[in-house]
C-alpha cells in the first residue's frame, strides 16, 4: 500500500491535529473540526499501511498501541464533537496531541510476530484494550479541564463507563487468546496482573458513586489519577518494545 | 452477628478491598517482571503445589501473593453479602411492580453473581488444573495424559512466510502430525483440539533452560513468550540464532474452570452493555 512505511502520513495528522487545537482554542471550532476530520482519514490510511509492514498482510502492526491509542482519541473527539455540537470536544486535544508526539519518536517497524500472535484474537484484544484506553485518557481529559475550570460537570462518567466494558471486552478476548495460545485464561506475569490491577482500579471507580464521600469533584480527582497510573503501566511495556528489532518501516 | 453481616456487606468495604487488590495486583506484577521465568511455573501446577513448593523460601519476592488470596477471597465475600442484600430488597419490589425500572436496578446485583461466578472458575481453574508439557520429536512416541496408547509424532511441518517478503525464513505455522492406533492427530499453534478430556495445543519454548544455565540475567520473559508481544524470541534475537532450533511440545491441557469463567464474562458483558445503555438513556431523558 503507498501509506506503508512512509511516515509523512503521520507527521501530517500530527501537524493537522496540533492546527486544528489552535483554532480550536482561538473560537474557530468548525473549521477546527474538519482539519481533525481530514487528519483523521490520513492518519486512517497510515495505520492501514502498516498492515504490509511485513510485505505480507499482518493486522497486528495495525492495533499497535503507540500507533492506534492516538486514533482512538481522534475517533472519540469526532464522534462526541457529532454528538452534540455544544461540548467542550476540544479538551480531548490534550491527550491526542501527547500521545501522537509519542507515536512520531516511536520505531515505526513492525516486531515480527510468532505463530501464536496471527489470530484475530490478537487482534481484537488489541483493539478493545487500547480504545478502552483511550476512553479512560479522554475522561481523564474532560475531568481535568473541569478541574481547570472549576465548573467540575459529570461528562467524563460515561467516557470511563464505556472505557470499562471495553476493557472487560479485551479481559475475554485476551483470555481466549491465551488459553489458545499459552494454556491459560490467566498468566501469573506482569502483564496479566497489571492489566488485572488496572481493570479493577475502574471497578472500584464504578462503586464510588455509592459512597458520599466520593462526590463529582473527588471523583474527578480519582478518573485522573487512574489515567496516570494507566499510563504508567501501558507505556512501560511500550517503551521496553521500542528496542525490539522490528521490520519495515 | 448482624453487625458482622452489615460490615461485610458494605460499600466501603468493597471500596478498600478493591483499592488493595489493585495494589498488591500492580506489585505483583512489578516483582514478577523482574523474576519472570520463577513465577511462570505458577502457570503450569496447580497454586497450592507451587505454593508449597516456593513459598516459603522466596518469601522476599512471594509476600504479595497470600495477601491477594486473602483480599480476593474477601471481595468475594463482601460481593456476595452485598449482592444477596439488594436482591431481597429489590424482588419483592419487582413481584409488586413487575417494572421496568426495578428490573433494570436488579441487573448490577445480576452483573455481581456472574462476578462471584468467574471468581469461582478461576478458583477452579488454579487449584484443579493440570497442565502437562509433552516433548515433541518426530519418530518418537508420546502418552497424554494416562492414556496408554501411545502416539507416534509421524511427522513435524513448518510454514514459512514467503520468501520474497520482509518476514522470509520466519515461522508462520507448524502442523505436527500425532498417529495413534486408532486416530490420528494433527495440531498447530492456536488450534486446540480435544482428546481424552485434554486439551492438546502446540507450544513452543526456547532456549530457556541453557540461558539460565549460562548465567543470563532474567530480563523480561527469561525463556518463555508472552501473549504481550515476541519479547523473549526477539530479546534474545542475537542467543536464539546461535540455537535455532526450538522445542515443540504438546500442551495437554485440563481446565474444569475454563467454560466457567468463559460464561461468566459473556454474561458479565452483555448484562452491563444492557444495563448502562438505559442508564444513560434514563439519565439523557432526565436532563
Amino acid at each position: 500500500m503507498f501509506t506503508t512505511g512512509n511516515h509523512i502520513y503521520l507527521y501530517m495528522p500530527v501537524v493537522l491535529y496540533f492546527l486544528a487545537a489552535i483554532l480550536y482554542f482561538v473560537e474557530k471550532r468548525n473549521t477546527g473540526f474538519a482539519i481533525v476530520i481530514g487528519g483523521f482519514v490520513i492518519h486512517t490510511l497510515y495505520l492501514t499501511g502498516r498492515g504490509w509492514l511485513g510485505t505480507v498482510f499482518i493486522p497486528n502492526p495495525i492495533v499497535e498501541g503507540p500507533f492506534l491509542l492516538p486514533w482512538c482519541l481522534v475517533l472519540i473527539l469526532i464522534l462526541y464533537r457529532l454528538s452534540d455540537k455544544n461540548t467542550d470536544w476540544g479538551d480531548i486535544f490534550i491527550p491526542i496531541l501527547a500521545f501522537s508526539l509519542f507515536s512520531v519518536i516511536y520505531a515505526k517497524g513492525m516486531i515480527p510476530p510468532t505463530p501464536k500472535k496471527i489470530t484475530i484474537w490478537a487482534t481484537l484484544f488489541f483493539l478493545t484494550e487500547v480504545m478502552g484506553h483511550a476512553l479512560f485518557y479522554a475522561g481523564a481529559a474532560l475531568a481535568c479541564n473541569g478541574k481547570i475550570r472549576n465548573n467540575q460537570g459529570e461528562a467524563f462518567h460515561s467516557f470511563i463507563v464505556w472505557g470499562f466494558i471495553l476493557y472487560s471486552v479485551a479481559q475475554v478476548t485476551g483470555a481466549v487468546w491465551c488459553y489458545l495460545g499459552w494454556g491459560n485464561t490467566f498468566r501469573w506475569g506482569p502483564r496479566h496482573m497489571g492489566s488485572a490491577g488496572i481493570w479493577l482500579l475502574y471497578a472500584m471507580y464504578l462503586h464510588l458513586r455509592y459512597v458520599r464521600f466520593w462526590d463529582t469533584g473527588r471523583r474527578a480527582w480519582f478518573v485522573i489519577l487512574a489515567a496516570v497510573m494507566t499510563v504508567a503501566i501501558s507505556f512501560s511495556s511500550y517503551i521496553r518494545e521500542m528496542n525490539f528489532p522490528r521490520v519495515g518501516g | 452477628m448482624k453487625r458482622l453481616w452489615e460490615f461485610l456487606g458494605n460499600t466501603t468495604l468493597s471500596l478498600w478491598l478493591l483499592g488493595a487488590g489493585v495494589v498488591l495486583f500492580i506489585t505483583g506484577s512489578v516483582i514478577s517482571d523482574m523474576n519472570f521465568s520463577f513465577f511462570a511455573s505458577m502457570n503450569d501446577m496447580p497454586l497450592q503445589e507451587w505454593v508449597a513448593r516456593n513459598m516459603t523460601d522466596n518469601w522476599l519476592i512471594t509476600w504479595w501473593l497470600p495477601l491477594l488470596l486473602v483480599d480476593l477471597a474477601l471481595l468475594a465475600l463482601n460481593t456476595l453479602v452485598c449482592t444477596i442484600e439488594r436482591i431481597r430488597v429489590l424482588i419483592p419490589r419487582f413481584r409488586e411492580e413487575r417494572s421496568f425500572k426495578v428490573f433494570h436496578a436488579l441487573m448490577p446485583s445480576l452483573v455481581h453473581v456472574f462476578f462471584l461466578v468467574i471468581m469461582a472458575g478461576h478458583l477452579m481453574t488454579f487449584t484443579l488444573g493440570s497442565w502437562q508439557r509433552i516433548p515433541l520429536v518426530q519418530g518418537e512416541e508420546i502418552s497424554i495424559g494416562t492414556d496408554k496408547n501411545p502416539f507416534l509424532v509421524e511427522s513435524i511441518h513448518h510454514e514459512y512466510y514467503p520468501g520474497k517478503s520482509n518476514l522470509s525464513n520466519r515461522i508462520k505455522q507448524t502442523h505436527v502430525l500425532l498417529k495413534g492406533s486408532d486416530k490420528n492427530i494433527d495440531i498447530s499453534y492456536l488450534n486446540s483440539v480435544s482428546y481424552g478430556g485434554y486439551h492438546l495445543q502446540l507450544d513452543m519454548e526456547k532456549a530457556r533452560k541453557r540461558e539460565q544455565k549460562l548465567g543470563h540475567r532474567d530480563v523480561h520473559g527469561g525463556g518463555e513468550e508472552t501473549c504481550n508481544k515476541s519479547e523473549v524470541y526477539h530479546v534474545h534475537k542475537e542467543k536464539i540464532r546461535k540455537t535455532p532450533e526450538r522445542k515443540l511440545y504438546v500442551l495437554a491441557i485440563r481446565d474444569p474452570g475454563l467454560y466457567t469463567i468463559l460464561t461468566g464474562f459473556v454474561f458479565i458483558l452483555v448484562m452491563m452493555t444492557w444495563y448502562f445503555i438505559f442508564f444513560f438513556r434514563y439519565r439523557n431523558n432526565q436532563t
